[in-house]
């Protein structure tokens, strides 16, 4: 599209930052800052850090693979609406929700990108996180940040479908009919 | 008993809302043309510190691969999908309704 040899890695990473600088204003200007001397795919592999994962250095006790925990609010109000949609609260909702945010996170997360190779929910006092485990094989920086924001964005979508299912827009008020008011008095 | 019901069935299949692709389509921009590629084609090197980012949406740094990728993770699953249902054994229903 602009016919630059390198335009796809350029291309994911000018959306990963994009997609930071809508909704994660907070941090966007600390990774400017630190990242902008950087070469673009440790730019892109910064922010997917940086950005998405809020426990740092995690690594896998067995394995020593690195461990991504993805925290956002989207997953919370995932939860949320879909245990108001049940209208139940109870232990076996929880896992069928967990279930489907894990489908979706396979869907969007693992079948995109060959460096993660597990993903997992989490439930913790500070909310729903994903447990993303990574390949020490395999390094796809431009992928892996754009599977993350791919899945952010399917799941807003999925956020305001069932906000739109779970409050249905109101019917518009119009006028009484004049002369059912007259019939009235 | 959960017995199926197809008629339920189908009104939820008829009922469920439209999906969207969280792709748009591509679109091309001239600032990004400019400020970006333009500049890396002559050897400079990109500085993410001195681009305006409310100057370029997401469909401009979204190309058409995107979707055309995601399509093709649908098909898989499809076959996936598939594959697991034809290993079920015909014995498990007392009819053979969907295959």
């Amino acid at each position: 599209m602009y016919g630059y040899e390198y335009e796809y890695d350029i291309l994911a990473l000018l959306r990963v930052l994009k997609y930071v600088h809508l909704y994660r204003a907070d941090e966007f200007a600390n990774i400017l800052e630190y990242y902008h001397n950087m070469e673009p795919d440790e730019v892109a592999r910064g922010v997917a850090w940086d950005a998405f994962d809020h426990i740092e250095g995690e690594i896998d006790e067995e394995w020593g693979n690195e461990i991504i925990y993805v925290y956002d609010k989207l997953l919370n109000r995932y939860f949320e609406l879909n245990l108001e949609r049940t209208q139940s609260g109870n232990l076996l909702r929880w896992e069928t929700v967990r279930k489907r945010l894990l489908h979706m996170a396979c869907y969007y997360l693992l079948s995109a990108t060959n460096e993660i190779i597990d993903i997992d929910v989490l439930y913790s006092v500070s909310g729903i996180s994903l447990v993303l485990t990574m390949s020490q094989d395999c390094m796809e920086p431009f992928e892996l940040a754009n599977a993350v924001v791919d899945f952010l964005l399917a799941l807003r979508q999925e956020i305001a479908v069932l906000e739109a299912r779970m409050n249905p827009r109101p019917a518009e008020i119009t006028e009484f009919p004049q002369n059912t008011l007259e019939e009235a008095a | 008993m959960i017995e199926f019901n197809i008629d339920t069935f189908a009104d939820h299949l008829r009922g469920a809302p439209e999906r969207t692709s969280i792709f748009e389509q591509e679109e091309y921009s001239v600032y990004l043309q400019e400020k970006v590629f333009d500049p890396l084609s002559r050897g400079e090197s990109l500085d993410i510190k001195e681009l305006d980012y409310s100057a370029y949406s997401l469909n401009n740094v979204t190309t058409d691969s995107y979707a055309e990728g995601h399509n093709g993770i649908l098909r898989r699953w499809g076959n996936g999908f598939n594959s697991f249902v034809k290993r079920t054994p015909a014995v498990v229903t007392d009819e053979r309704k969907f295959f």
